[in-house]
This record gives structure tokens, sequence and C-alpha cells, in this order.
């Protein structure tokens, strides 16, 4: 291609940054989701969140629109101090593991190994995407010897379930130009005359499934050509971490998805950056929430679920930074609010719940048993 | 102290040549560590006073924190006892840390490559990095650590080898391997040479002509991959072996071929040059260049079946898909000498599927890979047999985990999981399936499954045996008049897209990152298009401007032939030519086009 027919593209690649990105080929409808076939999104907001902000109608207005519609636990009160801690606890339903130095891992099942327990389901059924970029080990398995690694979560860094593996590839090769979107027509007549022309050699896996590749293609394409390098917001790995949850969101469809973001230890810097970063996770609520509603096959399934992992100081000090000082009870508080199907719309679990009893929840919700659990699952939240 | 040439520790820059150059495919891996000659002796094993000395207090000073105690994986130190001296505690610590050393290949020792920098070739390591390789004059730790791996005492350091990046040459040219770089680590002892010829192509009588100087020669009789190992002596001790491959081949770069021009495919039939396609992707897992298929168009077809089978690279492809089906890749790569052999013995012993796979499965990296509990069970099921674990076998293996006896199903109760292990692979069904796998590579499944009978009697047979049916299935229409297409395992889909894209082999890592993202949404639906484009916008092919293109009709032929080993229909050439002249178009678009078809992903 001459040099004014790239720049040409690039031009109108860059065009089409304006324009929001074309939904790909529409699925299938599916059934009504059943308990076993649901799906779960958990967008976990680690670095310290204060409970009461979770949903606000100042820094969450998109999640406090929706909170009246599903199920929303305030005060939710945790032993711990430790961020990555109650994360474990958040996916294990326990929470007596000694936290023990050169110990990172837990002997008490994930809910993702529970859920991969089940006949038939992958490792691309259960995904961790963490914006801290793995910087607290063990969290995508237990060391159990009956689950462990095997029914490990996938994971996907802030470069993405594609671009992290091909991160040192890209950074040899340099990443592909944008396809605009005129191309697709072209590429879309060619690939088809190839189809015609092989057909009767081809396996009918492969000469059914062009729609199909072309929505895998786009998503992957846009996780990794040259404009996904650039990035507008408060927090950076926040918001590669849920550009990657997208992704693996609308790739796999998965059973279980969690999307840890970090952009509150902001709080340290002072309180504007930290409203700023939740501002943003709201943002990131959103997007997860509108990219469920777009495809049908999650519409009718998912269950979004924001949860905290540990509080903040409920004021700021002289200094302006919004401290997490251990000895303070809004530093052991945390909140939660599940919406979607199989909740009862307003409802409130009994006074006594705690943060272990998200992940038995969750497992109820997707229609396993999460062994060794402390939590009780919120009977009273849920749908017969 | 003199600076070490980077060996496997590959800096950035490197990491491009190495691609190039120093890949893993044709050649031998840069753990390749076949058995030293009979006539000398084995590599210097690591010395324990040198350890006490000049490693230990490293190790504790880093790896203490997480090694130290329970959870800290595999490699985990001697636990504390009141009172004990330091030296003793230390002298423990070295038994612990000994099978983290590779004494054949010590610079692949896991020991170094976990706290290795990524970027200079180490492994993933979730305490971090802590050392780099910057050919740094000054010792440095990582000096220290391999001078430990490769055998330094308190009173002698041992030589090193090095080799130089593998080399291309054409049949008839002279081979010069130049051994004047390796050093010894004292620098005061007089070097002592001995080299060999590991592997050579079937039918070639090279020989080395002075096996015991610092340089050999050798002119190459036949088309192949020779490999050429050599191993040094301070007079103290001898060193690991290194080895070097020489590709032989005739080879017109895409770059030497004017812009636009077209690779002179169409002298051939079609029909030969589909079916040369179709048997270098069944045997070597990857596409021939234009001149490979220009040659062997011409070859009786059973004849090439047979001759590729015996190539070394036949044998290196089975190693590296075998290696990444069983997830012995990156720090969970094969050590066992017989497992780095493999490549080699596969082929010059023939060796059958059953024996080769069950040396995989014996290597202490399987038990790595996967460690007692649901991981053993689950890899002994789905990766041996084929089949998903039962409910009996999960609970015998996570008995086995807890250090309790198991009844495991079929075999009885048992104390440890290598019983069930060794029962497996004496099982019939863990030999019709590892046949299954093999013929699979040459045969659609219904032909395959029909032959899995004879072949587990054969494999059973012995090499021979093994060796004479293989060449028997090559040898038949099923194989050589195929008409349908079967789908391309990932690492051909992979190795087959850098051949007719660049004109070269993909190095491993790019292969294992490549390879990882493909598997990433795993059935029909691939994300390979996004490879291609990668590659594709990368700059690295030498698209023709379209005023460079003088005959379109010839080029998009030219295109056809080189990757789908076939001319183009009236209504693709039509199709094409449009796109070709297309604002939004052109060659580019053409050849992504051609690359992520249905027909592409077929071989």
């Amino acid at each position: 291609m001459s040099l004014w027919l790239r720049s040409a593209c690039l031009c109108l690649a860059l065009a089409s940054l304006l324009r929001p990105a074309p939904a790909g080929p529409p699925a299938a409808a599916p059934a009504a989701a059943r308990e076993g076939t649901r799906r779960v999104v958990l967008l976990v907001l680690g670095g310290g969140v204060r409970a009461s902000d979770l949903g606000s109608r100042d820094l969450m207005p998109g999640l406090a629109a929706q909170a009246g519609a599903g199920v929303r636990a305030e005060a939710l009160p945790t032993q711990r101090a430790t961020a990555w801690l109650c994360l474990r606890d958040l996916l294990t339903g326990h929470e007596d593991e000694p936290e023990a130095p050169g110990r990172p891992g837990t002997v008490h099942p994930t809910l993702f190994e529970a859920l991969r327990a089940q006949p038939g389901l992958r490792a691309q059924d259960a995904w961790l995407v963490d914006a801290s970029a793995g910087e607290e080990p063990g969290l995508e398995a237990s060391s159990h010897p009956a689950f462990g690694r095997t029914l490990a979560a996938s994971t996907a860094p802030g470069d993405g379930s594609f671009g992290a593996p091909l991160a040192a590839f890209l950074e040899q090769s340099g990443r592909p130009l944008p396809v605009d979107e005129q191309v697709w027509p072209l590429l879309r007549r060619l690939r088809e005359v190839n189809r015609q022309a092989a057909g009767p050699f081809l396996p009918s896996e492969l000469s059914d499934s062009l729609a199909e590749g072309e929505r895998i293609e786009r998503a992957v394409l846009a996780e990794l050509d040259r404009k996904a390098g650039v990035i507008k917001a408060a927090s950076v790995s926040d918001e590669k971490a849920t550009r990657a949850a997208l992704t693996v969101l609308g790739v796999h469809r998965p059973r279980l998805l969690v999307l840890r973001l970090v952009g509150a230890e902001a709080g340290q810097q002072g309180l504007a950056a930290y409203e700023d970063a939740l501002r943003q996770a709201d943002h990131a609520f959103q997007r997860l929430r509108s990219a469920v509603a777009a495809d049908p096959v999650l519409a009718t399934s998912t269950v979004l679920a924001v949860a905290t992992e540990t509080g903040r100081n409920a004021r700021p000090g002289p200094d302006g930074v919004l401290g997490l000082d251990e000895d303070t009870p809004a530093r052991r508080m945390a909140a939660c609010v599940l919406l979607g199907p199989g909740l009862k719309a307003g409802a409130r679990p009994r006074a006594g719940a705690r943060p272990q009893d998200i992940a038995p929840t969750l497992a109820r919700l997707l229609g396993v048993v999460l062994p060794g659990a402390q939590g009780r699952a919120w009977e009273e939240c849920l749908l017969r | 102290m003199r600076a070490r040439p980077a060996p496997a520790a590959l800096a950035p820059a490197a990491w491009i040549v190495a691609g190039l150059l120093l890949g893993l495919w044709l050649g031998v891996p840069q753990g390749e560590s076949a058995p030293p000659r009979k006539d000398l002796p084995p590599p210097p094993a690591p010395d324990r006073d040198f350890y006490v000395e000049r490693v230990a207090p490293w190790i504790e000073e880093h790896c203490d924190r997480c090694h130290r105690v329970e959870g800290g994986g595999s490699f985990l130190l001697a636990a504390p006892r009141a009172g004990e001296p330091v030296a003793a505690r230390r002298a423990r610590d070295f038994e612990r840390v000994l099978p983290f050393i590779q004494r054949e290949a010590p610079w692949e020792s896991r020991l170094l490559r976990k706290v290795l920098a990524l970027d200079c070739g180490g492994d993933p390591h979730v305490g971090g990095e802590f050392l780099r390789d910057d050919g740094d004059e000054a010792e440095t730790t990582w000096d220290v650590l391999l001078d430990f791996c490769s055998g330094a005492t308190r009173s002698n350091l041992p030589p090193e080898v090095f080799l130089g990046p593998e080399i291309r040459t054409k049949p008839g040219e002279t081979v010069v391997v130049d051994g004047q770089d390796c050093f010894d680590r004292d620098r005061g002892d007089t070097l002592r040479y001995h080299w060999d010829l590991a592997a050579t192509p079937p039918g070639s009588r090279v020989a080395l002509d002075d096996v015991r100087g610092s340089r050999v020669t050798f002119v190459p009789d036949q088309g192949g991959t020779y490999l050429v190992r050599l191993r040094v002596s301070d007079g103290k001790v001898w060193s690991a072996a290194r080895t070097v491959a020489v590709e032989v081949h005739q080879h017109t770069s895409e770059a030497s071929r004017p812009p636009g021009s077209i690779s002179g495919l169409q002298a051939a039939d079609p029909a030969a040059l589909r079916r040369v396609r179709r048997l270098y992707f069944d045997v070597l897992a990857r596409s021939p260049t234009p001149s490979e298929a220009l040659a062997d168009a011409f070859a009786e077809p059973g004849e090439l079946a047979a001759s590729l089978v015996l190539r070394a690279e036949a044998g290196r492809a089975w190693w590296e898909e075998a290696t990444l089906r069983l997830g012995l890749v990156e720090d969970l790569r094969p050590t066992g000498p017989e497992a780095l052999d493999l490549p080699l013995t596969l082929v010059s012993e023939r060796l059958p599927p059953t024996r080769a796979e069950a040396v995989l499965v014996r290597d202490p990296s399987f038990a790595r890979a996967h460690p007692p509990g649901r991981a053993l069970a689950t890899a002994l099921a789905t990766l041996l047999v084929e089949r998903e674990p039962t409910a009996a076998e999960l609970e015998a293996a996570a008995r086995l985990a807890a250090g309790q006896p198991a009844e495991v199903p079929g075999l009885g109760p048992v104390a440890d999981a290598s019983a069930w292990v060794e029962h497996v692979l004496a099982s019939e069904p863990f030999e019709r399936a590892a046949v299954r796998r093999r013929l699979l590579r040459f045969l659609p499944a219904g032909d395959a499954e029909r032959q899995v009978g004879p072949g587990v009697l054969a494999a059973r047979e012995g090499g021979k045996a093994w060796g004479a049916f293989l060449e028997k299935v090559l040898r038949s229409p099923q194989v050589l008049d195929r008409q349908r297409l079967e789908r391309k395992d990932d690492l051909g889909l992979l190795r087959g897209l850098f051949v007719d894209l660049l004109e070269r082999k993909p190095t491993d890592r790019e292969l294992l990152a490549l390879v990882r993202a493909l598997r990433v949404v795993p059935g029909a639906a691939t994300p390979f298009p996004a490879l291609v484009k990668v590659l594709v916008d990368s700059g690295q092919v030498p698209f023709p401007l379209l005023v460079d293109i003088t005959d379109a009709p010839g080029w998009i032929r030219d295109r056809y032939l080189r990757y789908l080993g076939r001319l183009p229909s009236a209504a693709e050439l039509s199709a094409c030519g449009e796109v070709l002249l297309d604002p939004q178009g052109g060659p580019e678009l053409v050849t992504y086009a051609l690359l992520t078809g249905p027909e592409y992903l077929c071989r």
C-alpha cells in the first residue's frame, strides 16, 4: 500500500475513534437463564473504599441509579485490614487464614475453582482481571489438593488476555494498524469466495465459522491495535483492566468474571484523587453493564455484583489525605450491591451479614457449591 | 574477568537475533544437551564448598523470605534447627538446591533462570527478578551462580563453551564452525577441544576433519540439518556440551527478489505443489519455502514423504508439539538427558510414540508441571488417555497428595503417585492414544483410527517395526492422495505463517507467546487473523507497491500457489484483482485475506 494510502487509512482509523465501535454479528438469543447456567460479573473496588461511597449519588451515580433494583448490603464488618486478603475472603468465603509472610496462597477453594470443577467448564469460563497486575499472588486458585491450579481462573492483566502473552512480541513487531470499517466488506468478500472455492474440502466447523471468527478478530484487534496504546484516565491501570475485562466479556462470555480496580489507592494523595478514582470505577461499572445489556447471550443470564474490599478513614486528615488507619471502624467495613436475574429487587440481607457471605451467595447464583466457605448465602435475597 | 558471551540468557537485542539465528526449531534447543561422548567424562557436578562459601549468602539474602517456609513452591530450603551451625544448614540447603541445576546444560538451570530478568531470558518468578546478565566485565552474582551450576570449585573455575549462532548455507559450500571464543574462567589454563557431529541429514556421509582443533570445517553433501557439538576442557574438567545447528538448503529470500516479482512456482504442477505443501505440514508442521516447494515438486511423492520423516526437523517438530501439549515449557521444560535427546532419537532410532511420550512423562518436569493431586489425575487422564478423570481417580489423587495411600481404579492400593503413572504408561488405552496422536499428523481421523491397532502392535515390537509401519502409512494413498483438508494444529499454523510471510521460522519464545494468544480462544473461531495482522503491519514483510506489480493476475496466482498450493478460481482471481486496485485494498489486504481465509487454516 502506498504511503498516501497508508496515511489515508490512518486518518480514517483515527476518525473512527470518534465513532462508537460497531457491534459484531448478533448472536442467537438464549433461553431464559436457569440457575446453573447463570453468569456473574463481580467488580471489586480495592485500594480502600468507604462503604458509604459504594453507590453514592455524588461519586457513583451510575451504580446509585441501579442499586434500588437489586440487593444492597451497606455495612459488612471485616476483621481484615489487608486489601488482598479481603479479596481472598471474597473469593473463598473463608476468613481464618493465617497471614504468614511467604504463604502466598490459600488452601480454601476459590469461587473460580468451585465453578470450574463442574463438568465441561474450561479455563475460559472463569476470569480474574486485576488492575494491580498480579502483585498479590494466589488469588486465581488455592493450593487445595482436590482443586488447585488445574481449576484456576484465567488471568488478563492490563495488557489484556491477548496483549499480555503477546507483549514482548508486540514490542518487537509493533502493534497492528486499526482496521477501517470500510475494509471489512472487502475482507468478507475475499474470505467468502475462498470458502466457496474450498468448501467441499473444508472441515465443516471452519466453513461455518466465518461470522463468529470476525467477532473474535474485531475484539482482538481492538485490544491490540495502535490506538489501544492511548489511554487517558485518572487511573491508567484501572482503565486498562476495565478494557481487558470488556474484551474478555465480549470474546468469552465467561460464567464468572472478577474485575478488580485499585484506583482508590489514590486516596493516599488526597480526597480529590480518591473521588476521581471512584467516578472512574462507576464509569467502568456502566461500561460493563452496557456490554452485558448489548449481548443477548449475557443480558438475560448475568448477575452484576459490585463489592469493596476494605474501607478507608471516614474523613481526610489535616494534610488532605484520606488515610488507611487500621484502628478506625470505617477502615474495617465493606459493602456490596448485587443486580440481575435471580435476585429480589430491593432486598437486604439479614443482620449479621459479612463479606464472607458474598462468595457463597454468588456460588448459589452460579449453581455451584463452595466447599469450606464460612459465610452463608443470602437466601432471603434470592428468588426461589 | 572476561565478559561471558550471553548463553541462554538473551539480551533484548539478542532476542531478535535469536529469533532469526538461534531458533530452537530446526536446530537444537539452547538447552540441548545430548549425552557426552563415552570417551569423555560427564560435566563436573556442583561443588558443596563453593556453594557454602560463594552462593549461600546470596541465596539466604534473596530467597529465604519465601522459600524457607511452607508455601514457597517446590524450591524449599531446609528448615532452621536450633543451635545448628550456619555451615551445616547451608550444607543441607545445598542438597535442596541440586535438583534445580542442570549439569548437562548449566546455563538452563532453573536456579539461574528463576532469578534472571525476563528480558535477559529468565523465567517468570513470583518473587521478582534479581539478576541481569549484562555482559559486564566485572564478576557479577550471575557469574557466580553460573559458575556454581557449571561445577566450579574453590580451586578451579570450569571452562565455558561458546559457539556462534545457527549457520545457514548451501550444499557444497564449506562450513567453518569456530570455537575460538571458548574460554577458561580462570583464564590461565590451555583449552582442549572435542567436536562431534551429533546429527546429519539422511544419506549424508560428511565427517569432521579435525575434532581436536579450535575450529572445524566440513562440506555438507545433502540438504537438511547438521548438528555440530563441542565440549572443552581446561585440563581439569570437561564442560557441558553446546551444539550449533547448520541449516543447509537452497534458499532465495523474498527480500532478494525484485518487489512485485513472482517466485517461479508456476513452473511446477499445482497438484504436485499442493501435495508437497501438505506433506511439509503433515511431517514438519510448517509450509515449504518457495524454493523447497519448487525443488520437491518434482520428487517422487512416496520418497519425499519417507525422507521428510527422517529429517532432524521432523523430530524437533514432534518434540515441540509434545512438550507444549504436556505443559513442559518455560521453566517446566524437560531437563533429563533422555528427554532432551528425543528430537534426535525419535528420528535416528525411529522411536515409537509410546516410548517417546513415556520419556517425557517420566522426566522430572512432568511431575513439576502436574504435581500430585487433582492436577496429576487430570493430566494422566486428559493428556495421556484423552478422557476426563473419574471421581474415584480424583479422590485417589487427593489422598496421595495428602500423603495417604489410596486405591487407584484398575490398579489397587498404591503408596505414591509414581506407580500410578507407570500403570497408565503400560496400559493399552495409553498406547492407543499415543499411536492415534502420531497418526493424526498424517491421516484423517477415520483412517487414523483404523490404523491404531496395527500401529500399537508395531510400536510394541520396537523401533524397526514402527519405522516400517510409519513408512507404509506415509506412502499410502490416504496420505499422498488426500483431498479432504484437515485443520492445522496451532504450531503448524504459526510456523507456516512465519515461513510464508517472513521466510523464517519463529523462535521458541515467539512461538510460545503466539500459541498462548491463540489458545485464549479455543475452538473453530480463532484469534489467528489478528496475529496475521500484526505480522502484515510489522514492516518485516516486503510488500510491493501497486505500481511495481506489472502482472497483477500473475502476482495473485503466485500468492495462491505460495499460500494455498493451488491456482485461484476465476471468481477468486476477479475478487482479488478488484481488492488489489481498491483504494482501501492493496497487496497487504489481499495477502491478509488469503492468510486468514478458512482454507489457510487447513493443511
